[in-house]
Order: structure tokens, then sequence, then C-alpha cells
């Protein structure tokens, strides 16, 4: 028996050693840089050119990737520790590639990580764009980016008319306040229909009594064959609301994933127009 | 006047032959003992003289017709068939168990009415099962059961009734009552074939033996020509005398 | 017996109360009074709106669903003279629930939305007819039940794997709808598509119950007593394939239904299978909108599936019975 003991404490000590809490340091210009999700594909292509760019994730020319176009021939890996370590990048951008624990399994490797962040509405988007292109070493051209939604959204037209408006997709999920989706209605000039917090199940109910003015129909077009047996959209009272009301569609790439695209998004809630 | 007829019937099973050209005739009116011992093919020749396997050679016809010619249900209403092994999957009350002998006659089960409502009460009385009608299954005696089940064959009131082995594991008194039962439905113009392991209870209350061995039948007749010590030791392997209608087993041969 | 004859009323009308009680419940706060106009003529758009297109639907839905499962196992215990054979045990559910799936994942829903109820129907079948096959072979319930959780458990795993390898993007929440059982947001239209086979199914079983009855004599003996063994068989495994198919494509995969309702109605019928079919139909689909008042009412965060509770309930009762059983046809 003192024996075994002998044999647990061993293992006990060996489990508690302390492991090298240091972070890497970031390279100034990292020109070896691998994006582990379609989130973060955007902003590495967006932000950097193509001979700094390593890899890019299996999703980045999928469509619901808004930057498709720029990905194609671009190569990719997959999101696990071991195919990225062997190609021995400087840095790794994600937000939720990898694995929760990702974060903190590169830099134990040596990588430094840039991780993409939660940004709640648009001024925190912007500020993550920024952050992001600083340790991209491309503070410049976030920036410019920056600028760009500056003016368009300073020359949005919004709508006044204080209209309603409810973001529906085929999974039947609406959101209320708390999310970025909700800041763009807001945005465009809209009064969000759904005003419990969170994302939820769409109100059936409550669209037997009122409707929207607006449907921010968010992909539709991508998934239009997605069964979802038993989604709320399938429901005759909301597969009304889509003949009922305006329906402004929304591509899935605007509204998958926060940043600079989400500009298009609101545009398009607002009506199209400019001043 | 309703027969079965069984003609050179024979039974195999893989390559055991169960069943060899094996014929005998039951009409209305006859109590007969089919007699044997243990393998020697009685349930199959029964099983296949009314139809219920089909026989790898020979015929059996009921009132001239085919039995396989014949659906259950038309089957059922001339012969009622009581198996060896009678199990009871719920535990019913004894008047529903035996209103399932008028299954045949299309009745719905539970609201008998008219005819198969008395033939039911019929058999019930028949049987001494009166007093117990409403009691369930699970709570009768083997005694009580065999009855029971007696009851169900008596209540479809065919005129032939074929039955394997009814007083099997039966105390001397419960065996009297069933044959006694049966001697009566023959008396009021039923046919009957019984298979029965004791030789001096078929003595006494078949008017014609049947005997089998290996698959074959050796004797067809009265008891009083073909029960008889030779019989006995050639069928059974056993040493005994015979006295009119007593049988004095005295050991094995 | 007077108890018997006082059966059906009352499950009728508890069931009618039932189904009003279930329409009370909803997101919107529906007073009585709105309530019952908007049932019986009266009351305004809206609500009529919410009532007959949002809450009828979910809780006629739970009823026929629980109806076909009842009836479908009142049917296969009378068949396997057992009282633990039911669908959701013999992996019958599981099985439509895997063809169902195929059928909606791998497109072929999107030729006729009749594909899935007709999927759901083929893969009920398959397994019904592969369980009576065994039935044949084997006197014991206890191979039986096993030959159903291997099934059950293959159904599952496929499920899984062609969810996966399927060419459209799958969500969880779907894989496990189809696997636990869920009537939220139905609509008659799918009752339309469903219900069409559960009345066929249910109709079959019922129109042939009188050989149920006739088996209790075992095979042998209802042979003997005029029983067409070949054509039940085929008429109970056929009734209850289109039932519980179609039952499967409307709800998802509900297990342990069919076990509660037939054991509670067998000492009010003399414990006659002919005579448990029609309450014991009307008693799952009582159980089950009790159950999804009961998933609507609980507060948890996200609405519990409609065969979570029908296990926490069904399963208790199937271990009991079990235990209960003096293995008299083992």
């Amino acid at each position: 028996m003192s024996r075994l003991m002998i044999l647990f404490l061993a293992f006990f000590l060996s489990a508690c050693e302390r492991v090298n809490q240091e972070t890497p340091a970031r390279p100034e210009r990292p020109a070896r840089i691998v994006s582990l999700d379609y989130c973060a594909d955007q902003y590495v292509l967006k932000l950097v050119d193509r001979d700094r760019i390593l890899a890019l994730s299996p999703d980045a020319g999928r469509e619901f990737s808004y930057m498709r176009a720029a990905a194609a021939g671009v190569p990719t890996v997959r999101p696990n520790a071991e195919d990225v370590l062997i190609l021995k990048p400087d840095l790794v951008v994600r937000s939720y590639g990898g694995g929760p624990n990702a974060a903190a399994f590169f830099e134990k490797a040596g990588v430094p990580v840039v991780d993409i962040g939660w940004t709640p509405d648009i001024p925190s988007v912007m500020e993550n764009t920024q952050r992001i292109a600083d340790a991209l070493g491309e503070s410049e051209r976030g920036a410019a980016v920056n600028e760009d939604m500056q003016e368009r959204l300073a020359h949005l037209k919004k709508r006044s008319t204080g209209e309603t408006a409810l973001y529906m997709t085929p999974a039947g999920v609406t959101t209320g306040p708390g999310s970025l989706i909700h800041e763009m209605i807001v945005a465009a000039g809209l009064t969000n229909m759904e005003d419990q917090y969170g994302w939820r199940s769409l109100p059936l109910e409550t669209l037997a009594y009122e409707k929207p003015d607006v449907v921010a129909a968010a992909f539709f077009g991508s998934r239009t064959n997605h069964p979802d047996a038993w989604s709320p959209m399938k429901h005759p009272v909301a597969k009304a609301q889509l003949t009922q009301s305006e329906v402004v569609s929304l591509e899935g790439a605007w509204t998958s994933c926060s940043g600079w695209f989400l500009m298009d998004a609101i545009e398009a809630l607002a009506g199209g127009e400019t001043q | 006047m309703t027969d079965l007829s069984v003609e050179n019937l024979t039974l195999c099973a893989g390559a055991t032959t169960l069943v060899e050209s094996a014929s005998f005739k039951l009409a209305q009116g006859e109590f007969v003992a089919l007699l044997g011992p243990n393998g020697a093919g009685k349930t199959s020749l029964i099983r296949a003289g009314i139809g219920l396997q089909s026989a790898d050679d020979g015929r059996s016809l009921l009132d001239g017709e085919p039995v396989h010619s014949l659906s259950p249900a038309q089957r059922a209403r001339q012969i009622a068939y009581l198996p060896q092994i009678r199990p009871l999957a719920w535990p019913n009350a004894v008047r529903d168990v035996v209103s399932l002998g008028r299954f045949s006659h299309g009745a719905p089960l539970g609201h008998l009415k008219g005819l198969d409502a008395e033939a039911v009460d019929r058999a019930l009385e028949a049987c001494g099962l009166t007093d117990l009608a409403s009691r369930r299954t699970d709570t009768l005696s083997g005694g009580e059961l065999a009855r029971v089940h007696c009851a169900r064959a008596f209540a479809a009131e065919a005129p032939l009734l074929v039955a394997d082995e009814p007083i099997a594991a039966l105390d001397p008194r419960q065996q009297f009552r069933i044959l006694d039962l049966i001697r009566a439905y023959v008396d009021q113009g039923g046919g009957a074939l019984v298979v029965l392991h004791d030789i001096q209870l078929a003595a006494r209350y078949a008017s014609r033996l049947i005997w089998m061995k290996e698959g074959r039948i050796v004797a067809d007749g009265p008891p009083a020509e073909t029960l008889t010590a030779e019989r006995l030791k050639d069928i059974y392997g056993v040493t005994a005398r015979v006295d009119g209608a007593h049988i004095h087993i005295e050991g094995a041969a | 017996m007077t108890r018997e004859s006082l059966l059906m009323p009352v499950l009728i009308g508890a069931s009618v109360l039932a189904i009003i009680a279930a329409c009370f419940l909803g997101s919107t706060a529906l007073p009585a009074d709105r309530l019952l106009a908007a049932l019986f003529g009266g009351a305004d758009a809206g609500d009529r709106l919410v009532v007959w297109q949002i809450r009828l639907p979910r809780a006629i839905s739970a009823y026929i669903v629980g109806a076909a499962l009842g009836i479908s196992g009142a049917a296969l215990q009378g068949l396997l003279r057992n009282p633990l054979a039911e669908p959701g045990v013999l992996g019958v559910s599981a099985s439509a629930s895997l063809m169902a799936t195929f059928a909606l994942y791998y497109g072929i829903a999107s030729i006729t939305p009749w594909a899935v109820p007709l999927a759901a129907i083929i893969g009920a079948l398959a397994a019904t007819a592969l369980i009576t096959l065994a039935a044949l072979r084997t006197q014991s319930v206890v191979t039986l039940i096993l030959i159903g959780v291997g099934l059950s458990s293959f159904a599952g795993a496929a499920m899984s794997l062609l969810m996966n390898l399927a060419p459209n993007p799958f969500s969880l929440s779907d894989m496990i709808n189809w696997m636990l059982g869920s009537v939220a947001n139905r609509s008659f239209d799918e009752i339309t598509l469903a219900a069409p086979f559960i009345l066929a199914g249910g109709a079959i079983l019922f129109a042939t119950r009188r050989g149920l009855s006739a088996l209790t004599l075992g095979e042998e003996a209802a042979s003997g007593i005029g029983l067409d063994l070949q054509r039940q068989r085929i008429f109970t495994v056929v009734g209850a394939g289109l039932a519980t198919g179609g039952a499967v494509a409307l709800a998802g995969a509900i297990g342990f239904v069919g076990i509660v309702a037939p054991h509670l109605i067998r000492p009010f019928v003399g414990h006659d299978p002919a005579r448990s079919l029609a309450p014991s139909a009307l008693l799952s689909g009582l159980i089950l909108v009790v159950a999804d008042i009961f998933v609507r009412l609980l507060p948890t965060s996200a609405e519990l599936k409609l065969g979570v509770v029908a296990a926490l309930i069904g399963a208790p009762a199937f271990v009991w019975i079990a235990m209960q059983r003096r293995g008299g046809n083992d």
C-alpha cells in the first residue's frame, strides 16, 4: 500500500510542475501569418499582402466569407495545432478557430496569437480593426478601413420614420438588444421589433399581432436547402412575413462575423440610398 | 356428418422422418385414443392431420376437402384443437378465455351476444366453471386451468375435437372429469381424437385405439382387438398382463 | 363492466380538456375569455391566429403523436405477447428517425414534402418487420428488447454519420430534436403530411385487433381457433409501421410512451389486447399533451425535449413492469 502511495505522490508532483508562462514576443511586421477561422481570414486578407500570408482557414473561400474572391489561390491549413505548427508561422490570427485553448497552446509553443475578440457595437468594431491592423504591422491600412467606415456612416440616409425591423434567419433565430445585429438595425434608423435581450427564437405569437415594417432576412440565399425541421421559420405565421413586409436580403457574409463589412448590411437596411 | 380422413401422411424434419405413411379416419360419434411412447410422432401426426403443418407427402381431407384449401377460420369451425402446450399470455378472466372458442365465428370478443354467448355459457357449465367465470386465469390451479382450456375447445361447438394430452399432470379425479366431459361431448354427437399416455384410461373411454411407434401407425381398432400384452411390449417395451379392460403393468421389458 | 363502459367517455373528455388547457400556454398572455372566444367564435384576428395557427396545432400534434405511439405499442404488445414491446424500445422510432433525416438532409425532401413521412414509414416498417421476424425465431422477450436496443443504437449512430456527411450544413439542435422528439413550432402543414399515415395505420390496427386476442392462447392454439397468423403479423406490422412512421415524421423519436398507457389500461379491459387499443391511443395522446404542457411550464433556460419528459415517466414504468413479470413467457 505504501508503495502505491509513493507512486501516487510521484505522479502528483510531476503534474504540478510549473509551466513557463512567458508570452512570446510579436514581430513588428510578421511575414508568416496563419489564420485559423474564416472570421480571422477576413482581416488577414483585407489588411495584409498575399506574400505575407502563409495559410488561411479552409473556409476562406466559402460563400459566407466576405473576402472569398481575394482568397482564391491562397493555401489553406486545417486549424489543428500539429498542421499549423509544422508551417512555422510567426503570427496566428483567430477568433474561434483551434478551440478554446488554442491561444494558450500556441503561445506555449512560442507562436504569438492575435485574438479577434468580442465587439458588441460599431465603435468597438473600429477599435478592433485598428488593434488587429497594428498587430499585423499594417496600422495605416487599418486606419484607412476605419475612415471608410466613418464616411459611409456619415453619408448614410437613415430611415427616419421609426419603422420596425425584425432580423430573421432560416434557422428561426432572431436577436434583441445586446448584439451587433441590433446595433446595425439601430444604425440604419430602424427600431428592433424584438425588445428582449439576446439571441432567441422567432416570436411567433407576437408576429400574429404585429408585423415588422422591414424584415432583415439573413442567410436565406445560401441556406435555402437547409432542412431545420423544427425551425420557427417554417411556420406559416413566420413565412407570411416574407411576403407581407418589405424584405431586405442580407448576405450571410455581411453578418456572420464582426468587421467593417457590416456596413454593407447597414446600407442595405437603410434602403440603399446615400446622400 | 363431418369427418377427417388422413391418407398416407408423411412428415420429415431434415433427415428425420417424424411420421411415415400414416392413415386414419375420425368421424363424429367416435372417441379415438392415440397411443404411443414419447417421440413416436403423435403430435406431429395431429398437427399435420389438421393442417397446422404441411405434410411432405400424403393428404388430409376434411369432409372431402383438402385441409390446406380451407381458411384457418373455416377449419376452426369444423375442428376444435387443444394443443399440448397451452400458454396464456395475459391473465384474462376465465370467461374471456373461453369466449376465444367462438373466435372463428367472427364474434366481437368481450361483447358476445346471442348464439355465441349461449355457447360460452354452456361450455362454462359443462366444465363446472360457472362460479369461476370472473376469476383471472393466473389465480387458478392446474386442474382448473385444464378445464378452462377444455371449455374453450367446447365453446367452439365444432363437430370434431382433437386434443393433445389434455390430462397430463392432473390428479386422478381431474383426469376422470375431463375424460367424462369429452365422452359427454362424443355422446352428444361429436368426434374426438385424444392423445393419452394412460393406457388404462384410454381403454376405458375410447371406442377405438390407434397405436403409433417410430412414426408409423401399427394398429387401429377397438381395445378388445388391439390391446394385448404383446402390443404393450412392442410399443412401450413393458411387460404386462391384460385382463379384459384391466391392464397390470409389471415392469420394463 | 361499468368501469369499462365509462373508460372511453372519460378519456375523450379528458383529452379535449387537456388540449384546451395546452392552448393556455404561450409567450403572449391570453386570458381565458379571449382564448375561449378565439376557439368558439368571435375574437379578433390576432387572437384567432395565435390560437388556431400556433397553439392548437402544437397541442394536436402532441396528441396524435401520442395516440399513434400508444396504439402501436398496444398492438405490438398484443402481437409479441409482451408488455414491454413498444416502438421506442424496439428501435422502430429510431429507425424511422434515421430514414427521415436521410430524406431531409440529402435533398430528397426538396422533391416532395411527402418524402419525409414516407421515408420515416419505410424506416419504421423495416424495423418492425425485423423485430417480428426475430420474434418468430426466439420466444425470449429479453432477446427482442436487446435487438431493439441494438437497432436504436445503430440508428442513432448512423444518423450522426449521415448528418456529418450531408451536403447541407446541419444544426446540432435539429439532430437532438430528431433523437429526443419535440412538437415545437408544428403547424397544420406538418400535421397534414403526417396525419393520413397515422390515421391509416391506426385504422389497420383497429380493424385487425381481434386476432391479437386470439394470440393470448399462444400461436399454436390461436391458429387452431382460426387465426391466420401470417395475415395478422403482416397487418400489425404494417399498421404499426405506418402509425409510428407518421408520428416520427411529425415529432421525432419519442420513446416509452407506448408502454405506460397500455399498462394502465389493461386492468380496465380485462387484459384483452383487442380492447386495449382504442383506450391506449387516447390515454397516450393525453399523456403526451400533458407532457408538452410540462415541457413549457418548467423553468429551464432551454425548452426541454418532449422525449425527455416521456422517458422520465416511461422508463421507470418500463423497469417496474420488467421487475413485476413473473418470468412466465420469458
